[in-house]
């Protein structure tokens, strides 16, 4: 092996190479009729909050959706060779893809991408905050146009996607969200996974018909990110609307996050309705506590007891209420005697910790002295 | 008794004064002192001052004042004299006049990291500035990652998290690497061999992102005693070297003692066992309340000898935990705890491998017991180096084994205090391993064409090597990296495995506790099935040995043996590559595969260490592929020897290779490996082997192939000049071992092949 290499060093050190100068990247843009662009102009500050960014108004033509397909997962040595741009423009999705045909036109590549970029006053991605953005910022660096990177308000639609369907669905990534949300699947589409073999085979063969379905998968994926915006902020604006529960509580925990408590407990209060009470009431009785409502937080935690529900914390909590905030120590010993009736006996059903009960039995000998 | 007195009663006892060969005394040496640089920053003397520090010592001294001048320099001082003053005194200074400054710390080990950068929060925290200083490994939390980044003035790390995380990432360190001033590698004595040159290599990469990014760091090496730390230095970095080796710090009165345990059975020539030699002597040191180290060369050593010592204070000080034992194997924390033992006087007596050898901060100890020869002169040096405080007295005792090289050094005491210490040899252009670095460099940054690696002339033709492959692409006058491959996570520095087994105590079988972890190379050795394993002297028996899962469970037993088990080493040709047959001597080249098994293993009873029985092991031969040069005798060659003389004879032979070969190769000792065979069952003849010791091989049996004739002369003329009668570790090895005739019949055979 090592002579045969010896050798072999040789002779390629020999072959000559013949720089080539491409001073441009291969640019395509293509429009999609786009139903929903009346409700992505609708999209307010709001709406935008409910989905994790704080931003004022943005028009809706100055938000730019964006994907990218790389060569790898991270480091200095991995670049991304198409960037896929979207926005609204009247009634059309128009989509402009920059792709570098060999490594020499990733200047021209990006310095496309800045320009699009500075206009922005937003960016949309999914999964952008951890991916996307940091390859394209090192590829400024890299190719020592550092100063042409700007850092807009960026919207992960990833993060806002699995605060809303975690619950229901498990698993949040695109393609799924767009069978099980959105509402069709792709055809002769190929997984993204594939796309770095496809560019090195492309870059020894030339071949671009290797690269046609990469262009389209990147060019649906900037699309269903405007569809999956367009749909989100109609999710968030009727929250009551959804028909599982569980989306309705996953939303109201957002509205809560996002500061919007009083639209959240409309939603638990609803959710508690379903099969999912205890969860729901749970929430609805902890945001009660967060906002200083006490007597209803009180009041929920009573329900939740009376139905069964939340256990030993639910009565522990409920305790604590009373005791510290609400000035009725003797509920608080009430509730605790209920707590320890349930908990300590020989009922396998009620079975819990030894540390917790031993707490319950602390609480009810302070509470006990206090009176 | 204390030391002083200790030693005099040692030295008026003609029971212990018979055993000794050789009792050297170093004076004490007072402290040579200078001023603080009149440029520092005044707060910098002003917090030294409030710890105590009122001047710096003159190698300290020459150490700032050729920073300041620029120059990149190699501190060489012994153990504990204040060498990290060298390093954080121009670097805290630098941050203190620009904040902006940035320095990355590099240390061979993980631990190293960990106890560097605690004192360096000292002075820090002494200081009350907002400096910052991060260790970076693979034990911080993903959460700490991102601001020590950022803000990390000093970033303290090691080689493999450079070349695996900061480099390959470095559009996230942008910081770090536009602002870096200074690059500090501590105990650079450790980057020998595979090792060393892939370090040479990693900071190839480092200075040519340095370059990208503007910066043009200053290196500070630091260096235990070689012969040549600045020619290492120099290789590692690139960089031309100031070396300060004037060492100005004070050093009490230093007793050396050579001590060669006696005979006790005069017709076999059998010595007392060096093991209980050393327990008799740290017991005595332990019974004095004198700290010591006691240095074993085995981890199954340290368990048997901790275990005698702990039995020892158990009874008169009623505190076993007086005596430690500390070896790689011990989860980090225990280890902590160990060392800061030591430091706040808690342990008497620490048990320890070589892991210790480095510069773990453990304070100075009064005395130092070797339980056997180290194996090398500089090793013993920094063994013997922990012992020795400031001002007062220290002793250390080298009690020799009875192996024939230990044998030779304390019969030949000459040879120790006389004999510079051992070279260390890198060889950064090494073909395969300057290629790896190639393909990671690229991938942090295109190689432009007619850029050279390094300063190496091969770039190109490696560059255009690895285009051909698919690695790169050459466009627009670049290299691009061109696979999806991250090059980095294939390529380790170290040459032996990480892969470690899991120690599990089954003895509480509701709960199971992981209690330490093992090397892939060792665990055959100590954890066998039916293995007896010590920890913390607590014996246990391994019950299974989930060589799959890497995993051994082990239970607690109490016994009154330890078992040591039987290595064997064989090996086969796999394909034979290259072979000149006409050559003088005929040779060849390819690859083999080398397996050592675990056949059998042997029960020692305690305290006579008479054998009680052997046992099976059953466990897969671990095998390494590697590639080989390999060459036979000719029949004319081995005419008129007797099958022992000529035994012996390539014995000799190849102890000599081992010796020589490394310094033709530029590797480290350990990282080839010579075999021979009287009858070789692959070319039918008596045959040598030599291998790199690593998988896959780093090129240098090939290097050997083609240098033979070069090799073999240079062996015949260290054979036939070295003084020796009949043998020594210098050349063929002692007579105990090639045999009375060795030595002559060694240097016949050479020049029957090469004249």
């Amino acid at each position: 092996m090592i002579p045969d290499l010896r050798a072999r060093l040789k002779a390629v050190a020999k072959e000559a190479s013949k720089p080539e100068k491409k001073l441009e990247c291969l640019v395509r843009d293509e429009r999609f009729p786009f139903p929903e662009g009346d409700a992505l102009r609708a999209v307010t500050a709001r709406d935008l909050r409910r989905l994790g960014l704080e931003t004022c108004d943005v028009p809706a033509e100055r938000v730019l959706y964006l994907d990218t397909e790389t060569t790898g997962f991270a480091g200095a040595g991995t670049v991304a060779f198409l960037i896929g741009m979207g926005w609204l423009e009247g009634d059309e999705f128009v989509v402009r893809q920059a792709f570098m045909r060999d490594y020499p036109e990733e200047p021209a590549q990006l310095a496309l991408f800045a320009e699009k970029l500075a206009d922005a006053e937003c960016i949309v991605t999914f999964n952008g905050k951890t991916f996307d953005i940091p390859i394209l910022r090192d590829r400024f660096l890299m190719a020592r146009m550092r100063d042409r990177w700007r850092e807009k308000p960026h919207l992960d639609l990833l993060h806002a996607a699995r605060r809303t369907w975690k619950l229901r669905l498990g698993k949040c990534d695109l393609g799924t969200l767009e069978r099980e949300i959105l509402g069709f699947a792709r055809e002769d589409d190929i997984p993204g996974a594939e796309a770095p073999e496809r560019y090195f085979k492309y870059l020894k063969t030339g071949d671009f018909a290797l690269i046609e379905p990469v262009m389209r998968h990147n060019a649906e994926d900037v699309v269903s990110l405007g569809r999956l915006m367009a749909h989100m902020a109609n999710v968030y604006e009727r929250a009551e609307e959804q028909q599982s529960m569980l989306d309705v509580l996953a939303v109201g925990s957002a509205l809560e996050k996002f500061g919007e408590p009083e639209r959240a407990r409309r939603c638990y209060r609803l959710a508690s309705g379903s099969e999912f009470s205890a969860l729901a009431r749970g929430k609805l009785a902890a945001s009660y506590s967060r906002a200083h409502e006490y007597a209803q937080a009180a009041e929920t935690y009573q329900a939740m007891i009376a139905r069964g529900e939340g256990g030993l914390e639910a009565y522990r909590t409920l305790a604590i209420l009373y005791e510290w905030r609400l000035g009725r120590p003797k509920d608080a010993l009430r509730v605790t005697e209920q707590a320890l009736a349930k908990f300590s006996g020989g009922d396998f059903r009620y079975h819990v910790q030894q540390n917790d009960l031993e707490a319950l039995q602390r609480r009810y000998l302070r509470l006990i002295r206090k009176e | 008794m204390n030391l002083e007195q200790l030693i005099d009663s040692l030295k008026s006892s003609p029971a212990f004064m018979e055993n000794v060969t050789r009792w050297e005394t170093i004076p004490a040496r007072p402290a040579r002192l200078a001023a603080f640089p009149p440029e520092i920053d005044a707060r910098i003397p002003a917090m030294l001052r409030g710890r105590g520090v009122q001047a710096l010592y003159t190698h300290q001294r020459q150490a700032a004042d050729a920073i300041l001048r620029g120059e990149n320099i190699v501190v060489v001082t012994p153990t504990a004299s204040g060498k990290t003053m060298c390093y954080n005194l121009p670097v805290l200074n630098s941050i203190l006049k620009n904040e902006d400054t940035r320095a990355l710390y590099l240390f061979p080990t993980k631990a190293l990291s960990a106890d560097q950068a605690h004192e360096l929060y000292e002075m820090v925290e002494a200081l009350d500035v907002p400096i910052k200083a991060y260790t970076y490994d693979g034990d911080t939390p993903a959460a700490a990652r991102r601001s020590i980044r950022q803000a990390g003035h000093v970033v303290v790390t090691n080689p493999d998290m450079l070349h695996a995380a900061i480099l390959p990432g470095h559009t996230k360190w942008v910081k770090l690497f536009e602002n870096l001033k200074y690059v500090v590698i501590d105990e650079i004595h450790a980057y020998r061999g595979v090792f060393g040159s892939n370090l040479a290599n990693v900071i190839r990469r480092l200075k040519r992102l340095c370059a990208f990014y503007g910066s043009h760091p200053q290196f500070i090496c630091c260096s235990a005693t070689i012969a040549n730390p600045k020619e290492l230095a120099e290789t590692l970095t690139g960089e031309p070297m100031t070396l300060i080796d004037d060492n100005g710090a004070p050093m009490g009165e230093r007793h050396i003692v050579l001590y060669n345990p006696p005979v006790v059975n005069r017709q076999l020539g059998i010595r007392r066992s060096c093991l209980l030699e050393t327990r008799n002597i740290a017991s005595m040191l332990v019974r004095n309340d004198i700290q010591s180290i006691v240095f074993a060369r085995s981890r199954l050593h340290v368990e048997v000898l901790t275990k005698y010592l702990k039995d020892l204070v158990r009874g008169v000080l009623g505190n076993a935990d007086r005596v430690r034992g500390y070896r790689g194997g011990y989860l980090p924390t225990q280890r902590r705890d160990i060392e800061r033992g030591l430091r706040d006087g808690r342990v008497t007596a620490v048990v320890a491998t070589n892991a210790l050898e480095l510069g773990i901060d453990i304070g100075r100890l009064d005395a130092c017991v070797l339980c056997g020869y180290p194996g090398t002169i500089a090793s013993t040096w920094q063994q013997a180096g922990r012992a020795g405080r400031r001002r007062g007295t220290s002793l250390t005792i080298l009690v020799a084994s009875s192996s024939a090289l230990d044998q030779y050094i304390v019969n030949h005491p000459d040879y120790f205090f006389n004999k510079s210490p051992e070279n260390a040899l890198v060889n950064p252009d090494n073909l395969y391993i300057q290629m790896n670095h190639i393909k990671c460099a690229a991938f942090e940054l295109p190689f432009l064409e007619g850029e050279s690696f390094g300063g190496t002339d091969a770039t190109q033709a490696m560059l255009a090597y690895l285009g051909e492959q698919g690695f790169l692409r050459l466009t627009g006058g670049r290299w691009h990296w061109s696979t999806e491959e991250f090059p980095a996570a294939e390529i380790s520095l170290r040459s032996a495995g990480d892969e470690n087994f899991m120690i599990v105590d089954i003895t509480d079988p509701a709960n199971h506790k992981i209690i330490g972890e093992m090397d892939r190379y060792t665990v055959p050795m100590l954890l066998h099935e039916q293995a007896i394993y010590m920890h913390q002297a607590q014996q246990y028996q391994v019950e299974k040995l989930d060589f799959q899962n890497k995993k051994a469970y082990i239970r607690r037993v109490d016994v009154g043996y330890y078992t040591d088990a039987d290595l064997n080493v064989d090996l086969r040709v796999l394909d034979q590559e290259k072979e000149d047959a006409q050559a003088v001597p005929p040779r060849a080249l390819g690859e083999v595969l080398v397996t050592s098994m675990v056949t059998l293993f042997k029960k020692m009873k305690f305290d006579t260490h008479e054998n009680l029985g052997f046992g099976p092991v059953d466990l897969p031969e671990m095998e390494l592929t590697t590639s080989a040069c390999w060459w036979t005798l000719p029949d004319s060659a081995a005419e008129g020897l007797s099958q022992d003389e000529l035994q012996g004879g390539m014995l000799g032979i190849s102890t000599m290779l081992r010796q020589i070969a490394p310094l033709y190769l530029m590797c480290a000792p350990r990282d080839i490996a010579v075999l021979y065979r009287t009858r070789d069952p692959f070319t039918r003849k008596p045959a040598i082997y030599l291998y790199d010791n690593c998988p896959g091989g780093v090129g240098l049996a090939e290097k050997v192939y083609d240098m033979l004739p070069m090799l073999l002369r240079s062996a015949r003329d260290a054979i036939a000049e070295c003084p020796c009668e009949a043998g020594c570790p210098s050349c063929v090895g002692p007579a105990g071992e090639v045999g009375a005739a060795g030595k002559k019949t060694a240097l016949l055979l050479l020049q029957r092949l090469v004249g």
